[in-house]
């Protein structure tokens, strides 16, 4: 068996609240069902919610492995989903903000364990933090998630901006979530990308949208996974989409 | 008349003009004495002139500034054939001038600029520091300070010689000039030690800042493959802020300190753990405008729908 290496992926919004959880969630188990193995960590350190919508209760979370109490394989839980989840600790407060050595170790342990992952998943926290930064810059690729309100383009752009200009990174994938459609998602694309072009000088990719249906409060409700859930809904069929994309272009 | 011939036996006493050659100029009828003065002095009436005279006893250079006045006209050539000497000496005293000026110029920058590195040393350091403390109590705007500090530079010095670590000194002051603003203060606080005055900056934009100049050492200091690199690190002054000056240095230094205990190689912060960013100081007013565009977009897409 050759080792693998995996595709390291970050999604971040920037604003809170634009489903950012629910599109890495639901990513990550489309992958699964394609075969891939994924590993998905909650970095949302301020208000991690990933064991929560999966109805999961862990014992050991990331805050063991930033504070070199555990290793990865030591706090990793599987989930219904079909891919296994490092948590984040809900709530704890000290756990938000967190200095470079910490992050620093969440990497290395992260790495550890990379090889048995075709894909790893980084759900990052909202806002700009330098948390959030750090592992952007961790990243292979970095997923932005916004919604069609104004103030998640505003705060997409800005987590572009701040990415691009502290680490020179002007690779950006878009996932418009809650679009009422294609074309109103190509067109808030469309859009983004223009002001990035006009100001930054970089294009974005359009990776994909996510449509909204009674489906997705209805999985979040019974915290279950939408994918699994109703696979045949509008969103979840989005979802594989983006997940086959994900699979076929990300190296 | 040939002036080019040099007339070595003058008058023991009397002035004698030469050309640029040094060649004695005959501008006077007569070598007497009397007659010779005299006739200078009728010489240096009228016209506006500079004539260099030699006395040819002392040698001695004197410059003066006469009239001349009927002269023949190969007399005349004669004194005209003297300006470009006298120019000369202009030249001369108007280039010691400027040299004394800029010796004194140096004299006085050089108590505020660090020899080796051109950048600013720590006594201009502490009176702009203040400065911009002040600067921000009247503004409110915060300013931040970063101090940083060369890794391993010791071992640089040891294997290399200090030459070669003085050439690097110099080749980090590049760098720190390219990767910052102009409105900063750069200065060399001593041997490896950096400091950067930001006016104007917050805590967030400063790290930032840290992080770029960070990497941009790496950069120059990997090829030398002893391990090192550049620590920092970085506090903010706010108008509310209760700290003196030295307190200010302190407590940045301390954060310097603790990226030194973290392992070196990275930037930590005094006060905050982690700075958050200023989101309007992120997104300028023009990129607001251009993204609020959107809103007309969606709207005209919405009455797409309705139809």
């Amino acid at each position: 068996m050759t080792a693998k290496v995996p595709v390291v992926t970050a999604i971040s919004s920037g604003k809170g609240g634009v489903g950012k959880t629910f599109v890495a969630i639901n990513l990550a188990a489309c992958l699964a069902q394609i075969g891939k193995k994924v590993l998905m960590v909650d970095c949302d350190l301020g208000l991690a919610n990933i064991d929560i919508m999966l109805g999961l209760n862990p014992t050991h979370t990331l805050k063991d492995i930033a504070f070199g109490n555990l290793t990865a394989k030591e706090v990793l839980l599987t989930t219904p989903g079909g891919f296994d989840l490092v948590p984040a600790s809900s709530g704890v407060k000290e756990m938000a903000q967190l200095i470079f050595e910490n992050i620093d170790r969440i990497k290395k342990a992260i790495q550890e364990i990379s090889s048995d992952y075709d894909h790893i998943i980084l759900d990052t926290g909202a806002g700009i933090s330098e948390t959030v930064l750090q592992f952007n810059l961790f990243a292979d690729h970095n997923i932005i998630v916004l919604n069609r309100e104004l103030t998640s383009l505003t705060d997409a752009y800005a987590t572009i901006k701040v990415i691009f200009q502290m680490f020179g990174k002007n690779h950006f994938e878009l996932i418009i979530n809650s679009a009422h459609n294609t074309g109103e998602a190509i067109k808030i694309f469309n859009h983004l990308d223009s002001i990035c072009h006009k100001f930054l000088g970089i294009s974005l990719s359009y990776l994909g949208h996510i449509s909204y249906d009674e489906s997705v409060p209805r999985s979040i409700m019974k915290q279950s996974i939408l994918s699994l859930a109703f696979p045949q809904s509008t969103p979840a069929q989005n979802c594989a989409a983006i997940a086959r994309k994900m699979a076929e272009e990300f190296k | 008349m040939d002036n080019r011939t040099k007339k070595g036996a003058g008058p023991k006493e009397g002035l004698t003009p030469l050309n640029r050659d040094e060649i004695l100029i005959p501008v006077n009828p007569s070598y007497h004495k009397e007659e010779r003065r005299k006739t200078l002095a009728e010489i240096l009436k009228g016209h506006e002139a500079d004539a260099f005279l030699f006395d040819s006893r002392t040698i001695k250079k004197k410059a003066l500034i006469a009239l001349l006045e009927d002269l023949s006209p190969q007399e005349q050539e004669a004194i005209h054939q003297l300006r470009p000497l006298t120019i000369e000496l202009e030249e001369d005293l108007l280039e010691k001038i400027i040299e004394l000026k800029e010796e004194i110029n140096q004299l006085q920058a050089m108590a505020l600029i660090d020899g080796l590195t051109g950048l600013y040393n720590n006594r201009f350091f502490s009176s702009q520091l203040e400065k911009e403390m002040a600067r921000t109590r009247r503004t409110g705007l915060p300013c931040t300070l970063l101090i940083m500090d060369l890794d391993n530079f010791k071992t640089l010095n040891d294997t290399l010689g200090h030459l070669e670590g003085n050439h690097f000194l110099v080749a980090v002051a590049g760098v720190l000039r390219e990767s910052l603003r102009t409105s900063d203060t750069i200065c060399r606080f001593g041997g490896d030690e950096f400091t950067v005055i930001m006016p104007a900056t917050n805590l967030y934009e400063a790290g930032r800042a840290a992080d770029r100049l960070i990497k941009a050492v790496q950069v120059i200091a990997e090829p030398l493959g002893l391990g090192v690199s550049l620590s920092a690190g970085a506090g903010e002054y706010t108008a509310t802020s209760s700290l003196s000056l030295n307190e200010f240095v302190q407590t940045t230094d301390s954060a310097l300190y603790e990226a030194k205990r973290c392992g070196k190689n990275r930037l930590a912060f005094s006060g905050k753990a982690e700075p958050i960013p200023d989101e309007t100081s992120m997104v300028s007013v023009e990129e607001k405008e251009a993204l609020f565009a959107l809103k007309e977009h969606l709207q005209q897409k919405g009455e797409d729908d309705d139809r």
